[in-house]
C-alpha cells in the first residue's frame, strides 16, 4: 500500500511538472502545400524559426506535404483538426472559408494589393488569408527558343497567331509546348484547361458564359472547343512526343534546356527552369483570345497565401504570427521566391522580379480574370478537368465523352 | 477448468473493441454516407436518398472500373492458380536447391505492391527500359500505359508476378497433406503422372484451391497500389479499378457519398464472388477413404 501511495505521488507530481512547463511553452503547427526541399517552403521554415528566435516559448511543427496536402487538409477539415497556420493555395474562399478566422481586423488588412483582393475577399466582405503574393500568370516561354524560331511572343494576339508560333517552333525541331500529360501530373493537364477555357467562355465582354456558368444554365456544348484546342495541338504535333507520360519535372528540364518554347503554368515555371539553367532566358505573354474580337488576358490569383483555423487552441499567437508574416521583409521574401508580385502594398513592400521585371511591365495594363475553375465551377471539377484532358489526350475519351463527363460532374457538384 | 476458459474470454476484448472501432463502425457509417451528398470535409451536407446508388448505374467511369476490376480479379487469379501449381508440382520433389527456388518466387510477396509497381515503372514508361529495346530493334516508342488493353493487362502480369508465390506456398502444404500411399497405389496400377494429377492430386487439393483462389480474388478485386504507382487510374479514367476510384472520386473529385455508394459496390461484388467460388468449389470437394 505505502509503495502504490508513493507511486501514486510521483506520477501526479512528474504530471504536474511537465504541465507547467507545457503552459510556459507553446507549439503551433504550420502546414505547407509545397515539397520539404521547394524554396518557399524553406522560405516558410526559415520565417518560423525566425520567429521562435524572437519570441522564446513559441515552438513551431512544420510540415511541408507537398502532393498529398490537399487530400491530408481534407480529412483533418472532415475531423476538424486542423493545422494553426496552413496555406489555401488559391481556395481560401471557396473550399477552406468554413475553416478559417476572417482577418479583416488585422493591421496590415488595408495594405492588401488591390488586383488580388477580389479573388480572396467572399460574398459577405470576408478575406480569410494574408496573401504573401499576387499571382499573375500567363503563358511562359524560352527566349532563346522564340529568338531562334523568329517569333514576337507579344504579336501573337489569337490561338490562331498561336499556332502559326508553333509551326515556326517545330520548322526548327523545337517541341511547341510541353503539356506534361503524365496521368500521375495530370494537374498540368488541368492547368491548360485553366488558361485556355476563360479566352472561349470568359474573356470576351460581348461574348461570353459568365453568369452561365455560374447559375447552372450553361450549355456544355461550349466546351467543345476548349477540349478540342488540346487535341488539336497533339494532332498537329505541336506538343512533347512523351504527351501522356511526361511529368512536371520534364516540363522545367526541357524548358531549362532549351528544347521546348512554351508552358501554360505560371512563372513559378521559370524558378523550376532556373534550378536547372539560371543562365536561361526566360519570359511570359499574356494568354491569347480565341477570336480577333476579344483581346489576350492574364490569370490572377492566389499562391502563397495563409491562413489561421478558426478553431486553434492558440489563436492569439497564430494572429501575432501572421502579423510577422505581414511585414515587408517577410512578405518580399516570399514574392520574391515566387517571381511575383508583392500581396501587400505600401512603403517598402518590393519584390525582386529581376530580368522578369520587363515582363511584368508589359503585361501591367493587361485585363485579369481568376483562375476559370475556382470561379466558374463548382469545387471538385479542377478533377474533371485533369481527368478528361489526359483522356483526351490518350483517345481513351472522345470529344462527346470529355463534355459528358465535365457537365455530369457540374451538375453533380453544384448540388452539394 | 470451466473457470480458466471462462477468464481467458476476456482475452476477446481489446480485438473485440479495435475490430468494432476500426472496421463494424466505418462499414456502416459508411453506408450512411452513401445516401449523402457530402463533399468529404465540409460540417454540412444533405441526405439525398438513392441518387448516388442510381448514379451507380449510369456513370461510365464506374462502368469502366467494374469492369477493370473484374479482369484484375479474375485474370490475376486464373494466372496464379495456373503459375502457383505448376511450380508447386514443380518444387515439391526431393532436390537440391528447393528451397532457394520456393524461396526466390515467394519474395515478391514480401514487397510493397507500391514498391513494385513503381519499379516496373522505370521498365514501361514511354522513356523506360522496355522502349529502350524496342527502338534498338528499329521501332517507334510504345505509349505501354496509355493503351486500355494493354496497361490492364499488364497490370494482371505485375499482380500475378508479384503474388504467385502465395497460390504456390498454399498449393505445396496442400500436397503435403496428400498420403503418399495413394500416389504410390496409383502407380502401381499403372497410372501415368497425367492420370495421377487429374484424379488424385487435383481432387484432393480443392481445400487448397479454395483458400488459394479466395485469397488471390479479393487482393486482385481491391487492387490499389499498382495501380496508383504506374498510372494513377489514367488516362482518364481507363485503368481505374473501383478501389482507386473510391480514392480518385473522394480525394479529387470531392464527392464523398458517391465514392461511399462505389465502395459499397466493391464489398458487395467480392462478397458475391467469394460466396460463389466458396460454393462450386466445395461441392468438388472429395475424401478418399
Amino acid at each position: 500500500m505505502k509503495r502504490f501511495l508513493g507511486f501514486l505521488a510521483v506520477v501526479m507530481l512528474s504530471t504536474l511538472v511537465v504541465a507547467t512547463l507545457s503552459a510556459q511553452s507553446k507549439t503551433l503547427t504550420f502546414s505547407v502545400n509545397w515539397l520539404p526541399n521547394d524554396e518557399i517552403s524553406k522560405t516558410f521554415q526559415g520565417m518560423a524559426a525566425a520567429y521562435s528566435s524572437q519570441n522564446p516559448g513559441v515552438k513551431f511543427e512544420f510540415s511541408a506535404l507537398g502532393s498529398q496536402y490537399e487530400a491530408i487538409m481534407k480529412t483533418k477539415m472532415a475531423a476538424n483538426d486542423l493545422p494553426d497556420v496552413f496555406t489555401t493555395h488559391g481556395w481560401s474562399v471557396i473550399r477552406y472559408s468554413e475553416y478559417l478566422t476572417p482577418l479583416n481586423e488585422q493591421p496590415w488588412f488595408s495594405k492588401i494589393n488591390p488586383a488580388i483582393k477580389p479573388v480572396i475577399t467572399n460574398k459577405s466582405g470576408q478575406v480569410f488569408v494574408l496573401p504573401m503574393d499576387t499571382e499573375v500568370a500567363c503563358v511562359v516561354f524560352n527566349n532563346d527558343v522564340l529568338d531562334k524560331a523568329k517569333v514576337d511572343p507579344f504579336k501573337i494576339k489569337t490561338w490562331d497567331d498561336f499556332m502559326a508560333a508553333c509551326e515556326a517552333v517545330k520548322k526548327i525541331g523545337k517541341i511547341p509546348v510541353h503539356i506534361g500529360g503524365n496521368p500521375k501530373d495530370d494537374w498540368t493537364v488541368g492547368n491548360f484547361y485553366d488558361w485556355v477555357a476563360p479566352s472561349f467562355l470568359i474573356t470576351n465582354d460581348k461574348d461570353n458564359s459568365r453568369e452561365a456558368l455560374v447559375d447552372g444554365s450553361f450549355d456544355w456544348q461550349k466546351w467543345g472547343p476548349v477540349a478540342s484546342l488540346l487535341v488539336a495541338f497533339r494532332d498537329k504535333g505541336y506538343l512533347n512526343p512523351d504527351y501522356t507520360q511526361g511529368t512536371w519535372e520534364d516540363v522545367g528540364k526541357q524548358m531549362a534546356s532549351g528544347d521546348v518554347a512554351f508552358g501554360f503554368f505560371g512563372s513559378y515555371l521559370i524558378g523550376e527552369a532556373k534550378k536547372y539553367n539560371p543562365k536561361g532566358h526566360y519570359g511570359f505573354m499574356p494568354v491569347p483570345a480565341a477570336s480577333s474580337s476579344d483581346s489576350p488576358t492574364v490569370i490572377t490569383g492566389e499562391r502563397a497565401a495563409v491562413g489561421v483555423w478558426k478553431d486553434s487552441q492558440n489563436k492569439a499567437e497564430t494572429l501575432k504570427f501572421l502579423a510577422f508574416l505581414a511585414r515587408p521583409e517577410n512578405v518580399n521574401k516570399v514574392a520574391t521566391v515566387n517571381a511575383n508580385p508583392t500581396g501587400l502594398v505600401g512603403a517598402g513592400y518590393q519584390s525582386k522580379l529581376g530580368d522578369l521585371t520587363p515582363y511584368y511591365e508589359k503585361v501591367a495594363g493587361v485585363r485579369g480574370f481568376p483562375y476559370f475553375d475556382r470561379a466558374y465551377l463548382p469545387s471538385g471539377m479542377w478533377d474533371s478537368m485533369c481527368k478528361t484532358g489526359t483522356g483526351l489526350l490518350a483517345n481513351s475519351m472522345t470529344l462527346d465523352q470529355a463534355v459528358a463527363k465535365m457537365k455530369s460532374d457540374y451538375l453533380g457538384l453544384r448540388n452539394q | 477448468m470451466n473457470k480458466i476458459y471462462s477468464k481467458a474470454n476476456i482475452l476477446y476484448i481489446p480485438v473485440l473493441l479495435i475490430l468494432a472501432l476500426y472496421v463494424v463502425y466505418p462499414f456502416f457509417d459508411g453506408i450512411r454516407i452513401a445516401f449523402t451528398n457530402w463533399n468529404g470535409f465540409s460540417q454540412k451536407f444533405k441526405y439525398i436518398g438513392l441518387a448516388n446508388f442510381a448514379r451507380l448505374l449510369t456513370d461510365d467511369s464506374v462502368r469502366v472500373a467494374f469492369v477493370n476490376t473484374l479482369i484484375y480479379g479474375f485474370g490475376s487469379t486464373l494466372l496464379q492458380q495456373i503459375l502457383g501449381l505448376f511450380c508447386a508440382l514443380l518444387l515439391t520433389g526431393p532436390y537440391r536447391g528447393r528451397t532457394v527456388v520456393r524461396t526466390v518466387i515467394y519474395l515478391p510477396v514480401l514487397f510493397s505492391a507500391f514498391v513494385m509497381g513503381a519499379m516496373w515503372y522505370y521498365v514501361v514508361q514511354y522513356n523506360g527500359a522496355l522502349n529502350d529495346i524496342v527502338t534498338l530493334l528499329g521501332h517507334a516508342k510504345v505509349f505501354w500505359l496509355s493503351q486500355h488493353t494493354v496497361t490492364v493487362s499488364l497490370f494482371v502480369l505485375i499482380n500475378t508476378f508479384q503474388y504467385m508465390g502465395v497460390s504456390m506456398v498454399i498449393y505445396i502444404a496442400g500436397i503435403k497433406a496428400i498420403p503418399v500411399t495413394y500416389l504410390e497405389a496409383a502407380t502401381v496400377e499403372g497410372a501415368g503422372a497425367w492420370r495421377r494429377f487429374g484424379q488424385i492430386i487435383l481432387p484432393l487439393l480443392f481445400p487448397a484451391l479454395l483458400t488459394s483462389i479466395t485469397i488471390n480474388l479479393i487482393g486482385g478485386f481491391k487492387l490499389f497500389d499498382l495501380i496508383m504507382a504506374l498510372t494513377a487510374g489514367g488516362p482518364g479514367y481507363t485503368t481505374h479499378s473501383l478501389a482507386t476510384l473510391i480514392y480518385a472520386t473522394y480525394f479529387g473529385g470531392q464527392q464523398a457519398g458517391f465514392s461511399a455508394a462505389i465502395g459499397l459496390l466493391l464489398f458487395l461484388t467480392i462478397l458475391f464472388f467469394t460466396i460463389v467460388f466458396n460454393r462450386i468449389v466445395r461441392g468438388q470437394e472429395v475424401e478418399f477413404t
